[in-house]
C-alpha cells in the first residue's frame, strides 16, 4: 500500500499555492486602488485563486489552510454580489489572511499549529459586521463544511488500473444516518452495493465531525469515498442510492497526469459550498498595471507540466555542450562539403536543429521580472499605511525576462532597496509640500533590455544622498583615506554606499536615507555577474542601477585576436567595426587630455588598444622575415616604421590600418583595437574559475569550434582596466561642437549672396542680390535719349539709366552690342530716386565669402573689392550708386 | 442487556477498562451501550478497550458509538483498541479507514 499524498504532490500543491498568492495580492490592490471598477475578471481572478487553493488544501487535509482560505473565499463573494465595498479596511484583512496563508505553506506540515485566529477575527469582523452593514444578509456561512476535502490512501496500482481502464472516478459522500440507515442498509451492505458496480478505492469517516460519547448518537456522520466506475455520473448516483451533489467527479485529466509523471498538481476536489465563479463575462475592465499584466495568466487550456528546476539546468549544460560540438562538428566538417554529397544539407539542419533546441530551452528557464517586482506594491502599500507617508510605485517593464535563477536571486536586493526608499529616501508629506514637491512621493521601478543585459532601475524622488556626509562616514569608517577623498567625484563618493562596513542602521539611514546593507546588495549582484550602481542629486531623488546578465547560457560572440591570442566579446556589446585606413589614421585619431580619441562621424570615442589594455605584449608580423616583433609604438597615431623601399609609401602601407570594435558600455561607447577580426560563433558560457573572477575585464571563458580555450571580455571591465575619462572626451565634444557652431554663424555672417556681372572686358562687378529688385534684357534701340540722359520704358514709365563709367573710373561698354542689361535696384527705404544701370553682361549669382578690401578708384557706392572667381571683382552698392545719380542729375 | 464489563468499579481508576458489549451495536441497542460505557469510563479509566467478543453486526449507529467512546478518550489522552472483530466488522472498519485511529484487531483464528 502506498500512498499518493506523497512529499512531491505536496510540494506541488505549495507550489502551485505560492504562484496562486503572487496573482492574488496585485490583484487585491487593483481592486483596493479602483473599487467596483476593478473589473469582475480581477475579482473572479482573485476568487478562482482562492477557491484553487482551498481545494487543495481540504484535499491534502491542511485544515486550518482550507478554513481560512474558506472564510476569504466568503468576503470574495460579499464583494463579487455587490454587498461589501473593496476598502482599505476589507484589504487589510484580506491581506493579513494573504500573508497568514503564506506562513502556512512556508511550513505546510505544521501549517494546522499556525496560529491564524487573528486573521479569522479580521475575516469574521468583515463578514458579520460590515456584510450586514452593506447589503443585508449574510448567507455565506450557512453552508456546512465541505466533509470531502480530505486526503484519500490508496492503493497506487488500484488506482492506476482504473484510471487505465477508463473507469471514471467520483468523490462520493454518504451520510451514515440519511444515506445509509434510512435507507435499511448496514455500512457492509452500503459498501458491498458499491463494490457491486465499482471499485471503493478508499473511504473514510469524518472524523474532525464526531462529539464525545454523551452526544455522539446524534451526529450523522459522512463517510467520503473514491469510487471508481465506469458508469457516468448520473448512473453512478443511482447506483450509489445517492442524491447527485455528493456524487463529484474527479478531474480525469489531472489524475492521468498525476499517475504517469508522478509529478502532478494535486486534484482539487470542488467544493459544494462555495460554487466557482461564473465564466468571464464581458464587462468593463480597468487598464491593469503593468505588474498586473504580468503576473501568471490564467489557464488558456495550454497543457503545462511542471518539471524540476535541475532537470531544466541539466538540460541547459547539455545543450550548452551540444551548441559547443555543433560548432566544432561545422568547422570540422566545412571543407568536406564537395567531397560528401548531401553533408552541406545535414551540417545546415543539425546547425539549424540545434540552435531553435538552445533557444527553447533557454525559454523554459526564463521568467518575466514582474514575478518579483508584483511583490512591490504590497509592501509599498503596508509601509505607507505604517508609515503615515504617501508612496505611489511605478512599475515599468515587468515583462522583461531574465533566467530563473537571477530572478530568483534578486529578490532580496531589490526588497531591500525599495524598502530603503520608501523608508529614508522619501520624505514625510508636509517635508515635501514645504520643499515644493508633490505630497506624494514616487518610486518607479523600471526594467529594460540595454546591450544584452537587463538593467534594473530603482529611482525615487526622495531626499537623494548627501556625498558630504557620506565621504564624511567613510573617512570615519577607514573605508577611504582623506588624501584619496579629495580625488574622488560626488557620483564615486555616493558609491561608497556599497562599501562592505559602510552601512549601519543609525549611521546610514540618518545619512544618506539608504540604509542597512547596501553591501549586500552589491554582494548579491555581484553573484549574478551584475553591477549595481547608485545616481544620487541631493533633495532631488536617488536611483539605484542593476546591471544584469541576461542569461548565463549561450551568447553570439565576436571572436577577435590580440597578438596570436583570441577573445570573445558579446555581440550585443558591439556597436559597430571600424577600419581606419593608414592613410587617415592621422586624420581620425587624435589625443585629448593624454588620452586618445577615434573621431567617428560627429563624435569622439575614447579608443584603447586591447593589448595594452589586457598587458599583453604587442606584436607585429615582420613583411620581410615573417617573424613576429614586438611592437614598440607609444601613440596608436605612430606608424610600423616601413622597410627602406616602402618608406616613401608608408602612409599607404596596409599594415598600418586598425581594425576598431565599438563597444557600447551603457551610455557611452568606446573603441578597441584588435589585431584581426575572425568570425561571429555562438558561445558557451563557462562562469570564471575563483581564481581568476577578480580579473574585471572577462566576464567568463568559452571553448571555441577548433577546441580553444579563450576568455569572454567584459566591456566594462575594460574601460574600467583602461581607466577611461568619458566625461573628458564628452566635454572636449561639447566645446568642438560649440566651435563649430559659433564658426557656422561667423560664416553665415560673412556670407553674401551677389550678382556678378560686368561692363566691359576690363572689370568685374557685384551687387548685393538682397539689393536688386529685377534684372531686364533690354536692346540699346529701346534707349531713348534726352540730351546726355538716357531712358527706358519700364512699366509704362521713363526709368533713367546710369552707366557706371559715368560714374567712376571704369571702361565703358563697349559699342556695337546687340543686347544690354538693366540691373533696377530695389527702391530705397526713404523712397529715393529710380533708375536702372546698364550693363554688358551677368555673370553669375553666387553666395560667396569674402573679406572685402578698400578699392583704389574713386566713386560713389564702392563697397570695395574682394576675390570672385580668382578676378578682382569690385562690390557695389546699387542704391548709393542711384541716389548719386540723382545728385548728380 | 450485557453490561460492559469494568474491572472493578470503585473511585480509583482502572488500570484497564474492557467495555464487552455481546451483542450486536445496532440501532436497537447502542442508545444503552453508550450509557454503560459513559458509567463505566467514570473515573476514566488508563486504557480503554472494546472487546466485540459476540459482536457480529454493526449499523451506523453502532458505528457512531465506537467512534463516540475513541473521541472521549481521545479527549482525555485514554489510549483505546477495538479487539476481537469478527472479519466482517473489521472488513468495515478497514474500509473507513478506521484501523487508522485506533488499533482494530480480529478475532484470534483458533477461538
Amino acid at each position: 500500500m502506498s500512498s499518493l499524498v506523497d512529499e512531491s504532490i505536496i510540494s506541488d500543491f505549495v507550489a502551485e499555492s505560492r504562484e496562486h498568492l503572487n496573482t492574488i495580492e496585485p490583484d487585491l490592490l487593483a481592486m483596493e486602488q479602483s473599487g467596483s471598477k476593478a473589473g469582475q475578471e480581477v475579482l473572479n481572478r482573485v476568487f478562482r485563486a482562492i477557491h484553487s487553493i482551498k481545494g487543495g488544501a481540504g484535499f491534502l487535509a491542511f485544515e486550518r489552510l482550507k478554513h481560512l482560505s474558506h472564510t476569504m473565499e466568503n468576503v470574495l463573494m460579499l464583494i463579487r454580489d455587490g454587498k461589501l465595498e473593496a476598502d482599505p479596511g476589507v484589504m487589510d484583512a484580506l491581506l493579513a489572511s494573504l500573508d497568514r496563508l503564506r506562513a502556512m505553506l512556508d511550513d505546510i506540515h505544521d501549517s494546522d499549529q499556525v496560529p491564524c485566529e487573528k486573521e479569522m477575527e479580521q475575516l469574521r469582523v468583515v463578514l458579520e459586521e460590515r456584510g450586514h452593514a452593506v447589503g443585508g444578509k449574510v448567507s455565506v456561512q450557512t453552508r456546512p463544511e465541505d466533509p470531502l476535502s480530505r486526503c484519500f490512501d490508496m492503493d497506487e496500482e488500484a488506482l492506476k488500473s482504473a484510471v487505465t481502464r477508463g473507469m471514471h472516478l467520483y468523490h462520493a459522500t454518504a451520510y451514515l444516518h440519511r444515506d445509509i440507515k434510512d435507507k435499511g442498509m448496514s455500512p457492509l451492505g452500503f459498501l458491498n452495493n458499491a463494490m457491486g458496480v465499482g471499485n471503493c478505492l478508499d473511504a473514510f469517516i469524518d472524523i474532525a465531525a464526531v462529539a464525545e460519547l454523551d452526544h455522539c448518537l446524534e451526529q450523522d456522520l459522512a463517510v467520503a469515498l473514491l469510487f471508481a466506475t465506469v458508469l457516468e455520473r448520473d448512473l453512478a448516483v443511482i447506483a450509489l442510492k445517492l442524491p447527485e451533489e455528493q456524487v463529484v467527479p474527479l478531474d480525469m485529466g489531472a489524475m492521468k497526469e498525476k499517475l504517469g509523471l508522478v509529478k502532478a498538481a494535486p486534484a482539487v476536489v470542488p467544493a459544494p459550498e462555495a460554487p466557482p465563479p461564473p465564466p468571464p463575462q464581458p464587462v468593463e475592465e480597468i487598464p491593469p498595471q503593468e505588474s498586473g499584466k504580468n503576473a501568471p495568466k490564467e489557464s488558456t487550456g495550454q497543457e503545462t507540466l511542471r518539471v524540476r528546476v535541475d532537470l531544466l539546468t541539466g538540460l541547459m549544460n547539455q545543450v550548452g555542450e551540444l551548441v559547443l560540438g555543433r560548432n566544432q562538428l561545422l568547422r570540422a566538417l566545412s571543407g568536406h562539403t564537395r567531397d560528401i554529397p548531401g553533408l552541406s544539407a545535414i551540417l545546415q539542419n543539425i546547425n539549424q536543429v540545434t540552435s531553435e533546441l538552445q533557444e527553447r530551452i533557454m525559454q523554459t528557464r526564463m521568467q518575466p521580472i514582474g514575478t518579483v517586482f508584483n511583490r512591490f506594491p504590497r509592501i509599498i502599500r503596508d509601509m505607507s499605511r505604517a508609515l503615515g507617508k504617501q508612496i505611489e510605485i511605478q512599475i515599468m517593464g515587468a515583462g522583461v525576462e531574465l533566467d530563473k535563477s537571477i530572478v530568483e536571486l534578486l529578490t532580496d536586493p531589490l526588497t531591500h532597496i525599495i524598502r530603503n526608499s520608501a523608508d529614508h529616501a522619501i520624505e514625510d508629506p508636509e517635508e515635501r509640500l514645504k520643499k515644493g514637491k508633490p505630497p506624494a512621493g514616487q518610486i518607479v521601478l523600471h526594467a529594460y533590455h540595454q546591450g544584452g543585459q537587463v538593467n534594473i532601475a530603482i529611482s525615487d524622488d526622495g531626499r537623494g544622498i548627501d556625498p558630504k556626509r557620506v565621504l564624511q562616514k567613510a573617512i570615519a569608517k577607514g573605508l577611504v583615506t582623506e588624501s584619496k577623498a579629495q580625488d574622488l567625484t560626488d557620483r564615486e563618493i555616493v558609491n561608497l554606499i556599497f562599501a562592505p562596513g559602510f552601512s549601519t542602521a543609525e549611521t546610514v539611514s540618518e545619512i544618506s536615507g539608504r540604509g542597512v546593507g547596501m553591501d549586500v546588495v552589491r554582494t548579491n549582484t555581484e553573484k549574478l555577474g551584475g553591477r549595481v550602481e547608485v545616481e544620487s542629486e541631493l533633495g532631488m531623488g536617488t536611483t539605484v542601477l542593476l546591471r544584469l546578465p541576461l542569461t548565463l547560457a549561450i551568447i553570439p560572440s565576436m571572436i577577435v585576436g590580440v597578438s596570436r591570442q583570441r577573445f570573445a566579446i558579446p555581440q550585443v556589446n558591439i556597436v559597430e567595426f571600424v577600419w581606419i585606413r593608414s592613410a587617415e589614421v592621422m586624420t581620425r585619431i587624435e589625443r585629448i587630455h593624454g588620452a586618445q580619441v577615434l573621431r567617428l562621424r560627429d563624435k569622439l570615442l575614447p579608443l584603447i588598444r586591447l593589448a595594452d589594455a589586457l598587458d599583453i605584449p604587442r606584436t607585429f608580423e615582420d613583411p620581410d622575415t615573417q617573424e613576429s616583433r614586438p611592437d614598440r609604438r607609444a601613440s596608436i597615431a605612430d606608424r610600423r616604421s616601413p622597410t627602406r623601399e616602402e618608406r616613401s609609401e608608408r602612409r599607404l602601407d596596409g599594415r598600418n590600418d586598425y581594425s576598431v570594435v565599438v563597444l557600447r558600455l551603457g551610455p557611452h561607447q568606446f573603441g578597441v583595437i584588435v589585431d584581426e577580426l575572425f568570425d561571429i560563433e555562438e558561445i558557451v558560457v563557462k562562469p570564471l574559475s575563483s581564481f581568476i573572477s577578480d580579473c574585471k575585464c572577462f566576464s567568463g571563458a568559452t571553448i571555441l569550434g577548433d577546441g580553444r580555450a579563450i576568455m569572454i571580455l567584459d566591456p566594462g571591465g575594460i574601460a574600467s582596466l583602461a581607466n577611461l575619462h568619458f566625461s573628458d572626451i564628452q566635454e572636449e565634444e561639447k566645446r568642438r561642437k560649440e566651435m563649430e557652431r559659433q564658426e557656422a554663424a561667423l560664416r553665415a555672417s560673412r556670407t553674401r549672396s551677389i550678382i556678378l556681372f560686368k561692363v566691359s572686358e576690363e572689370e568685374r562687378f557685384a551687387v548685393p542680390q538682397e539689393h536688386v529688385k529685377r534684372l531686364e534684357r533690354i536692346h540699346p534701340g529701346a534707349i531713348e535719349r534726352v540730351g546726355d540722359r538716357e531712358y527706358w520704358k519700364y512699366l509704362g514709365e521713363p526709368l533713367p539709366l546710369l552707366r557706371l563709367d559715368r560714374l567712376m573710373e571704369v571702361s565703358p561698354i563697349p559699342q556695337g552690342r546687340n543686347e544690354l542689361y538693366l540691373i533696377i535696384p530695389k527702391a530705397s527705404a526713404e523712397g529715393g530716386a529710380q533708375a536702372g544701370i546698364i550693363i554688358s553682361d551677368i555673370l553669375d549669382a553666387l553666395d560667396v565669402d569674402v573679406d572685402l578690401r578698400p578699392v583704389d578708384i574713386q566713386g560713389p557706392g564702392l563697397l570695395g573689392s574682394a576675390m570672385v572667381h580668382d578676378r578682382l571683382t569690385i562690390f557695389l552698392d546699387p542704391l548709393q550708386l542711384v541716389a548719386a545719380s540723382g545728385d548728380a542729375s | 442487556m450485557p453490561t460492559p464489563k469494568a474491572r472493578p468499579h470503585s473511585s480509583k481508576p482502572a488500570e484497564l477498562l474492557r467495555l464487552k458489549p455481546g451483542r450486536d451495536l445496532v440501532a436497537s441497542t447502542v442508545e444503552a451501550e453508550r450509557e454503560s460505557c459513559m458509567k463505566a469510563m467514570t473515573p476514566p479509566p488508563k486504557r480503554v478497550v472494546l472487546d466485540l467478543t459476540g459482536v457480529n453486526q454493526i449499523d451506523s449507529l453502532g458505528i457512531t458509538l465506537i467512534l463516540g467512546i475513541y473521541k472521549s478518550c481521545q479527549k482525555q489522552g485514554i489510549p483505546f483498541s477495538v479487539e476481537e472483530a469478527v472479519p466482517d466488522l473489521v472488513r468495515v472498519f478497514k474500509l473507513f479507514s478506521i484501523p487508522k485511529l485506533f488499533p482494530v484487531l480480529e478475532t484470534s483464528p483458533h477461538e
